[in-house]
């Protein structure tokens, strides 16, 4: 195949890992994918570290005003969910133009403190773009990169660069499956765990408010408040009633928010997000950005939402 | 600008107060009105008594307020049907406002230590063509008590108002609305529109109407003050950022100035921010 995107047409979403070990690597892969993007009129975006840009800037010469972005990642990274939001949004001007488009993008923060759940998200990004005209490939520089950083974002891609051309990743993993990996274990709520039933929107709050008052978690209150106040929301309107249990596991508060509604089977429910549409769901979405980490189970007698918030030493 | 509070006894208010009283039966608004003007009396303010029906059974609520009928004759105390008061059966929100800013200054004029009235609109919110005019006029009345020595508490019949009672009482910072205490108030100040207090699920219809209402007696830029917001969840922050985007679609632009610590924690789900406007 001579094209640097294998068999991809420009209909729809293509994920490609590309991991390097040298500058000369990085120059092989991504100047001619970006030359042939330029040469196929689609729109070309650059969005990475100071090294591998500069490093393009130096390859590509004037030929970088012709990208449609050319923009550092260093300043990119807020959170997971609002990092793939903002991605989202970015791509509005993209589907306005009506072309497809391709992305150098190097995830940069993937080494900062928590940067590693972005692979979550590159995972949930498989389904939520699947139907744009966009291929994304993923820098990640084993220099800087630890191993495990690394093979996670190959069972997240599915494909990757062979050296030649790109190819299906032999590691790439179902995101329902990747995020049953790595999102936090259920252990069995122990028996001193606080519980209570709310069948009443107005009892919400007043009920949070009073165990947050006698929590670990201090400086962001508001924070866990409004995230439990959504999940019980969301279970009193899909099954009206919502159970919430709260218990501590060393430095982590842990709240459970269930109900005996239909069941959300999406494990990456809360992650993708939300439709710009106004009237669509959000209240999972915020709660899960707002805890320090999440998960979502269901089972055939309902949905149970667990939210962790480190105590205040450790966040 | 009065902070959210709970009202449980009239007796309480004093000038600078813009409350709000909702009532079950015509014995409670007796009591609540003897209790108001009895203070007042005291105090040695202007009382000005305005409701519905005609001026004996006005009157006849009184019935339990000592000295009323002196009160009657030296003009310390007036009685007034509504529609009569206030313009006729249609209100005018604007020039109430100015009418109601005459009154306090010629209180004062006439060596009154204030101007103390009681007004009970239940006739104009009961009706839907009227209950329109009547939430603006609430929203901006608030001027009055803010800048004279002037004490207003707005009563309404629960049982004639249907849910706009829980609209109106979101606009003032003090009420007394047994079974459902709004947890916001909204209130124009200066021309900016002031939010305060939790806004949650459970009242986004009064905060959705309350908007609409601005939308339409305004124009231009509406510039919205988030400032003492203690709690916004998605269903509140959905209806600002809806009201947003109503007002984008006629060429109008919402400002969200102050936002709180909650604001900013909502305002992102709905790419909302300062300054901002979609």
């Amino acid at each position: 195949v001579s094209s640097t995107v294998g068999t991809w047409t420009g209909v729809k979403f293509a994920h490609e890992a590309f991991v390097f070990d040298s500058d000369d690597e990085v120059r092989a892969r991504v100047v001619p994918f970006v030359d042939e993007g330029l040469r196929r009129d689609e729109s070309v975006v650059v969005v990475a570290g100071d090294h591998v840009r500069n490093l393009l800037a130096e390859e590509l010469g004037g030929r970088t005003a012709e990208l449609t972005v050319f923009a550092p990642a260093e300043t990119f990274w807020h959170g997971g969910h609002q990092t793939l939001a903002t991605y989202r949004e970015s791509m509005e001007p993209l589907l306005a133009a009506q072309r497809p488009w391709r992305l150098v993008g190097e995830p940069i923060w993937l080494a900062t403190p928590g940067g590693d759940a972005w692979s979550r998200f590159e995972a949930v990004a498989n389904d939520a773009f699947a139907e744009f005209p966009y291929y994304s490939l993923c820098l990640h520089d084993r220099r800087r990169l630890a191993p495990a950083l690394v093979e996670a974002q190959l069972r997240v891609h599915p494909m990757m660069w062979d050296g030649d051309r790109p190819a299906l990743s032999a590691h790439y993993e179902s995101t329902d499956a990747y995020l049953a990996r790595v999102e936090p274990a259920r252990s069995a709520r122990p028996a001193d765990a606080r519980t209570v039933r709310i069948d009443q929107v107005e009892r919400a709050r007043p009920v949070l408010e009073e165990w947050l008052d006698t929590s670990t978690i201090t400086s962001r209150t508001g924070e866990a408040l409004l995230a439990v106040y959504e999940l019980v929301t969301n279970a009193l309107r899909v099954s009206g009633e919502a159970w919430v249990d709260e218990w501590v596991e060393g430095d982590t508060v842990l709240w459970q928010v269930r109900d005996r509604g239909p069941g959300l089977h999406d494990l990456a429910a809360g992650y993708a997000p939300p439709s710009l549409d106004l009237s669509s769901g959000r209240g999972l979405w915020l709660a899960r950005s707002l805890a320090d980490d999440s998960s979502v189970r269901a089972s055939a007698s309902g949905t149970a939402v667990l939210l962790l918030f480190r105590a205040d030493e450790a966040s | 600008m009065t902070r959210l509070r709970a009202l449980a006894r009239a007796a309480q208010l004093s000038p600078g107060d813009h409350a709000s009283w909702v009532y079950d039966a015509p014995e409670q608004l007796r009591t609540v009105a003897t209790e108001y003007f009895a203070v007042g009396a005291a105090r040695g303010e202007r009382l000005v008594y305005v409701g519905g029906g005609d001026v004996e059974r006005l009157v006849d609520h009184l019935s339990g307020l000592a000295g009323r009928d002196r009160l009657l004759t030296d003009g310390q105390l007036s009685v007034h049907e509504v529609s009569s008061f206030y313009g006729g059966p249609s209100l005018d929100p604007r020039g109430q406002v100015t009418a109601m800013l005459q009154l306090a200054r010629a209180a004062a004029e006439e060596g009154w230590a204030g101007l103390r009235i009681l007004g009970d609109t239940s006739d104009y919110a009961a009706d839907p063509d009227r209950a329109d005019a009547l939430l603006e006029y609430e929203a901006s009345v608030g001027v009055v008590p803010a800048t004279t020595r002037t004490t207003a508490m707005c009563v309404f019949d629960r049982n004639r108002t249907q849910a706009t009672w829980r609209a109106l009482s979101a606009l003032h910072g003090l009420q007394h609305a047994p079974g459902w205490t709004p947890t916001f108030t909204l209130q124009v100040v200066d021309g900016t529109v002031v939010l305060a207090g939790e806004i949650d699920i459970g009242c986004v219809h009064e905060l959705r109407r309350l908007l609409r209402q601005l939308g339409s007696s305004t124009s231009g830029t509406l510039v919205l003050d988030l400032g003492e917001v203690g709690f916004i969840d998605v269903a509140g922050t959905r209806v600002l950022a809806t009201f947003a985007q109503l007002l984008a679609a006629t060429g109008r632009t919402l400002r969200f100035r102050n936002l709180s610590d909650a604001a900013r924690r909502t305002f992102p789900v709905f790419s909302l921010g300062e300054e901002q406007c979609r």
